[in-house]
């Protein structure tokens, strides 16, 4: 070794030998990847076709709607807004475990997104606030810092840039926690600010089916994201807070279950070409009975209030 | 000289912050109208390979779906298709656009399918980088 030291080409050149090693398994935009020895020894065994399709990779994201976009779809399905509903912002010290912050990051955020479409300075203001002290708790590097908070204040007045900013503090959480390769963290901010937009939501109806039909519609389509959500987890089966979450989810499922979506026609897509727009239709029908629905509104109350506690 | 090894090795592993990079810096500045949903979209793909992410869209709200990949890449297709895999846009039949606007007059769960075209597929050298798939909601 300590001729190593004293010989630096010799030096170089292991460092870069190591390196090369070490970085073999990521990639950039202009590195090259050559098919490895033990895929050659598969393709002696393989015919054609199945070679084709065996260096073929798929790979399969589960995009849940984030806060910004479940406040959003409230706000447009005619909710009002109600402080009262929102996690207190003193609850913020109850959070000490990497779950509960993980959760009620994605609470804050949900909360901050519909604070912001309502306008409500003050409290965007509390809830950034919040969402930052639990994204530096999780250990969130830049995700949201002193500067953000400087610019929503600055910006209070002007909502386009304020959700601009919230959208933009929310990519920076998510991306660190899956490229840190922590993606039950990341998973979880997710599900903490579904979980609130589907109890503000739920909130919102107080317990009628026939007040606001855009709000139902809203809340019962939210059995498609419970799909995605169960999908996420399932692939992180085995992690104590997955499991938990899985659990969780499948109490919620056992009511979904009770409620009908079905497409009644094709799913067709007409496009506009001189606007660049698609549009998708089906005809559907819903079918949820009061009784589940108020079985419904309990589990999530339940299910948020133990996320929040 | 640890010092500069360590340096190099830091450097030479940024490849996925290098994407996130990539997505916040391009891909985020062909929103327009559209706010960002916030959800981040992005991996590493070789020439050949598919992507797909499921996720649910809302009646009431049109969204932008935006594609972006590294230049060293070839051209990367999309597809809007619905559960039945029935194909309901084709980036390939609108010249290869790399952004499209949609709305949904009922809401459904879609898959979008990301394939990297191949190059020259009689080679063993695959070249791979950074594609992102964004998001966006019109705003009101």
């Amino acid at each position: 070794m300590k001729k190593l030291l004293r010989n630096p080409v010799l030096f170089l050149v292991l460092i870069f030998s190591l390196t090369i090693f070490v970085t073999s398994c990521g990639t950039d935009g202009s590195q090259k990847k050559k098919e490895g020895d033990i895929s050659k020894q598969a393709a002696n065994n393989m015919n054609e076709k199945a070679m084709e399709e065996f260096n073929k990779s798929k790979l399969i994201f589960y995009s849940l709607p984030s806060p910004l976009e479940t406040a959003m779809l409230i706000k447009r399905a005619g909710a009002v807004y109600d402080e009262d509903l929102l996690n207190p912002i003193d609850n913020i010290n109850r959070y000490t475990t990497n779950l509960k912050m993980a959760l009620n990051l994605g609470i804050y955020s949900a909360d901050l997104s519909y604070t912001s479409l309502f306008d409500q300075t003050q409290s965007s203001v509390q809830y950034m606030s919040n969402a930052k002290k639990l994204a530096d708790g999780l250990g969130i590097l830049n995700a949201i810092d002193e500067n953000t908070i400087k610019k929503l204040e600055n910006n209070m007045n002007n909502r386009d840039m304020v959700l601009d900013i919230i959208s933009e503090t929310f990519m920076n959480s998510n991306a660190y926690l899956s490229e840190e390769n922590r993606p039950v963290m990341a998973v979880s901010v997710l599900i903490g600010g579904w979980i609130e937009g589907l109890y503000i939501a739920t909130k919102l109806t107080n317990g009628s089916l026939v007040n606001n039909k855009k709000l139902i519609e809203r809340i019962v389509y939210q059995k498609l994201s419970l799909y995605t959500v169960m999908n996420l987890l399932d692939e992180y089966k085995g992690n104590k807070d997955a499991d938990y979450l899985l659990g969780k989810m499948r109490e919620l499922k056992v009511i979904f279950d009770q409620v009908k979506i079905r497409n009644t026609s094709k799913v067709e897509a007409s496009t506009d070409e001189k606007n660049k727009v698609t549009t998708i239709k089906a005809d559907s029908e819903v079918d949820i009975s009061q009784e589940v629905f108020n079985k419904l509104l309990k589990k999530v109350d339940e299910i948020r209030t133990e996320f929040t506690s | 000289m640890i010092f500069l090894f360590a340096v190099y090795v830091f450097v030479a592993t940024q490849t996925d912050a290098q994407c996130f990079s990539y997505a916040r810096a391009v891909c985020k500045t062909e929103l327009g109208d559209f706010v960002h949903d916030g959800n981040y979209n992005a991996t590493i793909l070789s020439e050949g390979e598919t992507a797909e992410i499921y996720k649910t869209f809302f009646t009431g709200q049109e969204y932008r779906i935006i594609v972006c990949k590294v230049d060293s890449l070839p051209q990367v297709d999309f597809q809007i298709i619905d559960e039945k895999e029935e194909i309901l846009f084709d980036s390939k039949e609108h010249g290869g656009v790399n952004i499209w606007d949609f709305k949904l007059e009922t809401t459904q769960q879609l898959i979008i399918r990301v394939e990297v075209s191949e190059k020259d597929k009689t080679s063993n050298e695959k070249v791979s980088g950074c594609v992102s798939i964004l998001f966006g909601i019109k705003r009101e």
